[in-house]
């Protein structure tokens, strides 16, 4: 299908391509078709996750394994439904990325991650029962970078 | 707004599919047990507007307008 872009001008997508978030992302509840843009599974640091609906709607998202080692989680089973899987093989894990200054700091939202069943392309955003985790971690400058936990 | 009094153990229902039961009170603090169907998601109000205020802020990156900008970001982070 088509799909109108503010950055990225037309682009033609695969249906099988766009991932259905039945709960939308938080604050953004009414918008539940996404895709990922740029997303090379084997090379990925950035990249934009864009809205179906809402062309100037996209969040930069990355993989948190790059930049936290020991970001690990407890899944509660309602998000293993709403992914509707039991096995975590099926699920890759996004961190969304705010920018400060022009991109010179970056932080993380590691208590709020987006979570895609890379089988079904479904996925949600789920809210970490993890204490330690908050909605920004500095993830650059990197030498200052707060340790998750 | 609807407000109602309850004593511990008993319970709101709401519609036929979601009951809020007061599970127990102690001086300044209410448990509250949930059943609703895992399509209507429950929140603690305070964390779900920090998430949404985040999320707010990650979506309003008008500085970041293509492509271009994106692989120069990349290429900042991705090297150690």
């Amino acid at each position: 299908m088509k799909i109108n872009t503010t950055r990225f001008g037309e682009l033609e997508i695969a249906d099988e391509k766009i991932i259905n978030f039945p709960h939308g992302i938080l604050g953004f509840e009414n918008n539940k078709k996404f895709f990922l843009l740029d997303h090379d599974k084997d090379n990925d640091v950035l990249c934009w996750l864009q809205s179906v609906e809402i062309p100037d709607l996209a969040f930069v998202v990355a993989n948190p394994a790059r930049f936290f080692n020991d970001y690990i989680y407890n899944l509660k089973d309602d998000y293993l439904k709403i992914l509707s899987t039991d096995n975590a093989k099926d699920l890759v894990t996004f961190i969304i990325l705010s920018f400060y200054d022009k991109g010179n700091l970056i932080t993380a939202n590691l208590m709020a991650p987006l979570i895609v069943n890379i089988e079904k392309f479904v996925g949600t955003q789920a809210i970490l029962d993890e204490p330690h985790f908050t909605t920004k971690h500095q993830l650059y400058p990197a030498e200052e970078k707060v340790a998750a936990k | 707004m609807l407000v109602l009094t309850r004593k511990e153990g008993e319970s709101i229902r709401i519609s036929d599919n979601i009951v809020i039961r007061i599970h127990n009170i102690e001086r300044n603090r209410v448990r509250i047990a949930i059943e609703a169907p895992v399509s209507i998601p429950i929140y603690r109000q305070e964390v779900y507007e920090r998430i949404v205020e985040e999320n707010k802020q990650a979506a309003s990156q008008v500085f970041l307008k293509d492509k271009e900008d994106l692989l120069k970001l990349n290429k900042k982070v991705g090297v150690k």
